[in-house]
Formats: C-alpha cells, sequence, structure tokens
C-alpha cells in the first residue's frame, strides 16, 4: 500500500517535470530539468 | 556568449536524451541482479535453495543458493556462511574458493556464498563504490559484484524509525535491512528477518553442528582479525587461537557479548544450540580513512592514508604501504576455518568435519587467489 | 683434542640449559601442585586459552571466570590469568571496582588456606593499560611465579615487579609456547 502512495507520488512529480521542461525559455533550463527527470523516471520504473 | 532559444524541439530533444540516460544507468543498475557465476568443484553432492528450507522465500531477492557437499564418512555438519554483507568481499570470495575446491570426506558441509543475496543488488549510497571488483585468475580477471551491508531498499522498504529485532534487541532504524542484527529471524517479518528466519531453518534441519559466518571489518574497528565466539565455542575458540597463532597468524578472541541480540554468534548458539563463531578481517575498502575506492583497493588493499593511520596509532591492525590484500584476508579466513575444523576434532571427534581440496592459507598468499579459482566464463 | 670437543658440545648442551631457566636462577620446576583453579583478573579471553594450554599439558584443572573464595576448597593452586578486558567486565556485567574486589577477596582466602599463586600475562602488548597495569601490580608481588607472552613486558613492567621480591618470571614467544613451562611448574 505504502509503495503504491510512493510511486503515485514519484508519477506524480515526473509529470509534473515532464509539463516543465516543455515550458521552459533557457535550453540550460531544459537541460537541468532532463537530469532531474532522469532520476524520477529510474524511481519509477526500477522500483517494482 | 550568444543565446540559443529553447523551443518545443529541444525540450523533446532533451526528452530522447532522459530516455539514453535512463535506459543506459537502468540496465547497469539491473545487471547487479545478475549473480557472478560459480564453478563448484566436481566434489558438490547438491545444490539447495534457502527458500527449499523456508518456502516463503521462493522467488524472492532473499532466496540464494546453498551447495552442500556431502562426505563420505559420518562426522558433524558445518555450515559457512559469506556475504552476510554484501560490502565485505573476502566472505563471498572465501567461500567461491571453497566451493571451487573442496570434497567433503567426513561429516558434510553446507556453504551459503551469498547470505544476503538483495544485498549484492545494489551498493551503498554515496560511497562511490565500483560495482564490481576484478579478481586476476591465470585466464583472466574474474569479476564478483560488490553489494551493500544492507537489504536493497527496491525489496524492503520503508525502514522503521527504531528497529526491535525479533531477539527484541532496540536498534536504529536502518539495521531492519541488516542480516547480522535480524536473527533468529520472523516468518512473517521483513524480508530479511525472514532470510534470517531461513537461514536459522537451515542450521535446524541439517542438524548443524557448528556455523561459521565470514566477515571483514574497517581497520580502526576494534573488534579485526578476530574470532567471535558464542561462550558454548569458547575453549574451540581458544584452541584455533593457539593454532593460528603457531601458523604466525595474528589473531585474538572476542566473547560474543551475552546481551547484544540479533547477531549469528549470538543467536545461533542461543536459539539453535550450535557452535557459533563469526571471523573478522580487515578491509580497507569499507573504512572511513580510504582514499578513492576502487576495485584494486579491495583486491590490493593498498591505500595511503590508511598507511599513514596505521603510522599515528589511530587502527587496531598494523597498515603497512604493501596493504592487506585480498588473498591475505581470504587466507586468513581459510586458515581460521581450518584451525577451528581441527579444534572441533580434538574437542568432539564425532563431531569431526574433514574436507579434502582446501587451498592452502599460504599457497593462496603466495600464488594469489586466481590460482584457486576457476577460470572466467568467457563473455558471450 | 676429542676431549676439548667433548667438553664443548657439553657446554653448548648446558647453555641452552641455563638459557631455559629464569636469569637469576630461581626455580620454576614442580614447585606447585594439582588441582588448580584458573580465572581471570579483568574478564579477559585469555583465561580460555590457559585452560585449554593447562588441559593439553594434562594437568588438572577447573575453569571458573568468576572463582570466589569458596571455590578453593580441595585446589592446591590458584591460576590468575591477568588483564582488564572491558568488553569482557561488561559482558560478565562487572565494572573494574567489583572485579578488583572480587580477585582481591580471592587472593585473600588463598593465603589463608596457603594456596600459592601463580600469575599469566598472555595477551601480549595489547592486553596493558592503566586499568591492566594498576591490578597487576596489585597482585604480582603475591605471586609465587609469573609467566608473560614476551611482547607484554616490553617495557620491563613485569620484571620491576618481580625482580625485588625475587619472583620467577618466565617468559615466552607466544601463547601456545606457555604450554611447556607450565607442564614443568606442576609437580
Amino acid at each position: 500500500m505504502i509503495r503504491i502512495f510512493y510511486l503515485l507520488i514519484v508519477l506524480y512529480l515526473s509529470l509534473h517535470l515532464f509539463w516543465h521542461l516543455f515550458r521552459q525559455k533557457n535550453p540550460w533550463s531544459q537541460a537541468g530539468t532532463a537530469l532531474v527527470l532522469t532520476l524520477f523516471l529510474l524511481r519509477l520504473f526500477l522500483i517494482k | 556568449m550568444n543565446r540559443i532559444k529553447a523551443s518545443e524541439l529541444s525540450a523533446a530533444l532533451f526528452l530522447i536524451l532522459t530516455g539514453i540516460l535512463c535506459f543506459i544507468s537502468g540496465r547497469s543498475f539491473q545487471t547487479m541482479h545478475r549473480p557472478e557465476p560459480v564453478f563448484p568443484s566436481a566434489g558438490l553432492t547438491a545444490t539447495h535453495r534457502l527458500s527449499d528450507y523456508f518456502p516463503p522465500l521462493k522467488n524472492t531477492h532473499g532466496d540464494t543458493e546453498v551447495y552442500i557437499f556431502r562426505g563420505t564418512e559420518e562426522g558433524g555438519n558445518l555450515l559457512v556462511l559469506g556475504g552476510t554483507h554484501p560490502n565485505e568481499p573476502a566472505g563471498l570470495v572465501s567461500s567461491v574458493l571453497l566451493i571451487e575446491n573442496i570434497r567433503g570426506k567426513r561429516g558434510n558441509v553446507f556453504i551459503v556464498p551469498r547470505a544476503n543475496a538483495s544485498g549484492f543488488t545494489h551498493s551503498d549510497p554515496q560511497e562511490g563504490n565500483p560495482q564490481r571488483f576484478a579478481v586476476p585468475t591465470p585466464s583472466g580477471p574474474r569479476l564478483f559484484r560488490l553489494g551493500s551491508r544492507l537489504t536493497n531498499p527496491v525489496d524492503q522498504w520503508p525502514d522503521p524509525a527504531i528497529y526491535i529485532n525479533p531477539a527484541r534487541q532496540k536498534l536504529s532504524g536502518n539495521e531492519v535491512r541488516n542480516l547480522n542484527r535480524c536473527y533468529p529471524g520472523r516468518a512473517d517479518g521483513f524480508l530479511t528477518e525472514k532470510m534470517a528466519f531461513g537461514i536459522m531453518e537451515l542450521i535446524r534441519r541439517e542438524r548443524i553442528d557448528i556455523g561459521i559466518d565470514l566477515h571483514e571489518s574497517a581497520p580502526e574497528y576494534p573488534v579485526i582479525n578476530a574470532i567471535v565466539f558464542h561462550e558454548n565455542s569458547s575453549e574451540l575458540a581458544a584452541l584455533a587461537l593457539l593454532e593460528l597463532q603457531a601458523e604466525g597468524f595474528d589473531i585474538r578472541l572476542e566473547a560474543s557479548p551475552v546481551n547484544l541480540h540479533g547477531l549469528s554468534h549470538r543467536e545461533w548458539g542461543d536459539h539453535a544450540g550450535i557452535k557459533a563463531i563469526l571471523l573478522e578481517t580487515p578491509n580497507a575498502s569499507h573504512g572511513r580513512l580510504k582514499g578513492k575506492p576502487s576495485s584494486s583497493l579491495i583486491v590490493d588493499g593498498k591505500d595511503k592514508f590508511y598507511a599513514k593511520a596505521s603510522r599515528l596509532g589511530w587502527l587496531f591492525v598494523p597498515y603497512g604501504e604493501e596493504g592487506i590484500p585480498l588473498a591475505l584476508r581470504v587466507a586468513r579466513h581459510l586458515a581460521a576455518l581450518k584451525a577451528l575444523l581441527g579444534g572441533l576434532a580434538e574437542l568432539e571427534p564425532e563431531k569431526a568435519v574433514e574436507v579434502e581440496g582446501m587451498p592452502p592459507p599460504a599457497e593462496v598468499q603466495k600464488k594469489g587467489l586466481g590460482a584457486f579459482l576457476h577460470p572466467p566464463q568467457k563473455s558471450g | 683434542m676429542k676431549k676439548n670437543c667433548d667438553v664443548l658440545v657439553i657446554l653448548f648442551w648446558f647453555s641452552f640449559a641455563f638459557l631455559a631457566m629464569p636469569g637469576n636462577g630461581q626455580e620454576t620446576v614442580g614447585i606447585f601442585e594439582q588441582p588448580m583453579l584458573i580465572t581471570s583478573a579483568g574478564q579477559n579471553a585469555e583465561v580460555q586459552i590457559a585452560a585449554v594450554l593447562a588441559r593439553r599439558a594434562g594437568l588438572n584443572y577447573t575453569l571458573s571466570k568468576q572463582a570466589t573464595g569458596a571455590e578453593l576448597e580441595n585446589v592446591k593452586t590458584l591460576v590468575l590469568v591477568l588483564g582488564a578486558s572491558l568488553k569482557g567486565l561488561g559482558a560478565a556485567g562487572l565494572d573494574m571496582d567489583k572485579e578488583r574486589d572480587r580477585v582481591r577477596a580471592l587472593i585473600t582466602a588463598a593465603q589463608e588456606t596457603h594456596v600459592p599463586l601463580l600469575c599469566l600475562h598472555l595477551g601480549g602488548e595489547s592486553r596493558r593499560g592503566q586499568q591492566t597495569d594498576d591490578l597487576i601490580a596489585e597482585v604480582l608481588p603475591l605471586a609465587k611465579m609469573v609467566m608473560v607472552v614476551k611482547s607484554g613486558n616490553g617495557d620491563g613492567f613485569f620484571t620491576r615487579l618481580c625482580q625485588p621480591k625475587n619472583i620467577p618470571l618466565v617468559e615466552v614467544e607466544k601463547m601456545a609456547d606457555a604450554q611447556v613451562p607450565l607442564q614443568k611448574a606442576f609437580k
């Protein structure tokens, strides 16, 4: 149960980052967002 | 510097980059789930899994192999546990060396090389440890995983704030994932407690007489180069110490504290009544004073900071510029095992365990580990 | 010429005999009687090794980690294995003061019943330190014989305590080497 909550939180933040990535006006901010998104996606998919 | 305007196209490109990064690092992380191959000697009589003794472990990352070498003559039953702490490589490598060389003669030998199999699937965060270390053999390097002291949080999460273990000892929260704090285990507990319970079941069902848990500790930790013994094994430990000193290995005795619960050398003796021994060798790679962590730090054991700490008298073992290589640490474990078996034969001849083909500790030190390891599998 | 050689050979072998004896020629052979009671002064782990050495030497012994005066009945020799271990004390639920009181009472009881005291220090250099040294300084002058692993006497601490009282001091290289002199010390 607690794992589902955790995954939902990670999913919500990942989607938020995804949305953020497309709204950025500065490519460096986009790169930073992409790096943070990498960590969140790894969390999301590699925790069973 | 001219400004590049960010667009949806660049965002998509970064998204692809994210995907590639996820794929590469995810795959590297997944390879940690692939156990390093072990090539048992012809003396192997059976391979069981811990889940054969405790079925709830089946299909979990806590399940692990139990290699069995049955002798032709009646005798005692010996359990050797390596990899209780997967960041203490001498335990794993000593067990693998035994599995790849010995034949049972008298009594039975049970070897669990990766006691905490889940701990091998990740490494300690923020340590910068390599995922693997390479032991040179005449036909190329053999790779072994360097895991973490604790069970992978992917398999057991979250940790409680305070952990009360099965033996009612209060410990800090993350010890809930430390196999050597979870004995005698709980059949319906956390995964690590189930692993501990599985090992207790193995001890009970196979009527183990003596259990030896192979560990390593940081050179600045007081319990080092030591035989930690349950009080039921004090005479055995003393005999082994005399034998080891005669062979030139400096080693000390540490009685298992009666009021520190959850550890193998306490609960195996208290709950299963077996002789319980834990062995420690000095390993710089998981100490706090080390320089850059690397495969060579693990295998060659050279570290200038430890050498300096030793000169300053900060350590509990002499640590020279030449280092304390893995071959020496494994030789120490093997010598201690040999001395303990000798002591057991002297004290309780009907429970004696004899094996053939055990790599002689002096030879391991001289020729290196590679001389006694199976050549590495050709990568396909 | 031949005779000279023989004399030399005899002298050569005699020199070994002298080397085996303590420097000032005190008696270290056959001075104790069995059975013996082995206990530690400081709850160290070496007490177990002393028991193993006694067993291997074929001596009649009882091991009691927290022996009291009452256990001295029918005992002909008290063997104290010296060295304070904080871990050992903690595991036994004792502190240094309690342990010192126990050892004092035991020695007093031994003196009253004329049981001689043999002191062993087997832990070498690492089993020294202020607490151990204080205990040794108090106990050692009452011993009939002392046996130490050489590295523990690197600073001559045991020699300084034994010499004025003329107590025989036997030094051995390693713990295992203590077996033979231990065996010889008993009748």
